[in-house]
């Protein structure tokens, strides 16, 4: 059974910069007993809607009942699937196209459970946590996102 | 009794509110709830929401007690 984390904050304010991502990976370099990490980052994409592209998307969150729902998908992952440890960051406010707003990032003994769990992570978020995207267009006129199930 | 609604995304915005307190028959369930909003505000029987009662989501019928929090989920589009 894998090593528990403390609950960690998962909001970050923006764009998850790249240094950051990095960051995280250096700080496993002293974790020799993990032999697979698996990262998973989500863009935002400059989709069309009509005939204007999103610039952006501003995320807000009911951030209590989304940090229970994070918490409960840490603690069920961890009993589920044998990895060391489990770092899970989500953007909130204005992102824009092109920038990270999810970093999803599982270490593990072997890499078979790493993709398993990275992939059953990113699920639950989409499915159970409720974080709420709104498409900021060109000419700033919006629309809500709903993600694909 | 007094229930507090929290509402978000397009929800907020066609409330044009975040969360606000509702003074309701101490008996009352969450169906109940759902036709004051309703009445309230039609068009939010245009968005496929879901209710959560002190941050858990409501499958069945719930009764409310005071100064529970109420809150209304549109679609999420988190990840």
């Amino acid at each position: 059974m894998g090593k528990q984390q403390q609950p960690k904050k998962v909001f970050m304010e923006g764009g998850i910069p790249a240094a950051f991502i990095g960051q995280s990976i250096a700080k496993h370099q002293s974790k020799t007993d993990i032999g697979a990490h698996n990262i998973f980052l989500g863009q935002v994409r400059a989709d069309k809607i009509g005939e204007k592209s999103v610039r952006a998307i501003e995320y807000s969150s009911y951030v209590e009942m989304a940090e229970k729902e994070i918490h409960e998908i840490r603690e069920n992952t961890f009993k589920k699937f044998n990895i060391t440890c489990m770092h899970i960051h989500h953007s909130i406010g204005l992102v824009a196209a092109g920038e990270i707003c999810l970093f999803v990032f599982v270490s593990s003994k072997h890499r078979d459970v790493s993709y398993k769990a990275s992939r059953h992570i990113v699920e639950e978020i989409k499915a159970k946590v409720p974080i709420f995207g709104k498409e900021i267009l060109e000419d700033n006129s919006h629309k809500w996102k709903k993600n694909i199930t | 009794m007094v229930i507090t609604i929290k509402y978000f995304g397009i929800l907020s915005e066609i409330t044009n509110k975040d969360t606000e307190n509702l003074i309701v028959e101490d008996n009352c369930n969450s169906n109940d709830i759902n036709k004051i909003l309703i009445e309230t505000y039609p068009s939010i029987s245009n968005v496929n929401y879901i209710i959560a009662v002190n941050q858990n989501v409501i499958q069945n019928i719930y009764s409310l007690s005071p100064n529970d929090e109420i809150a209304l989920l549109p679609p999420f589009s988190g990840g």
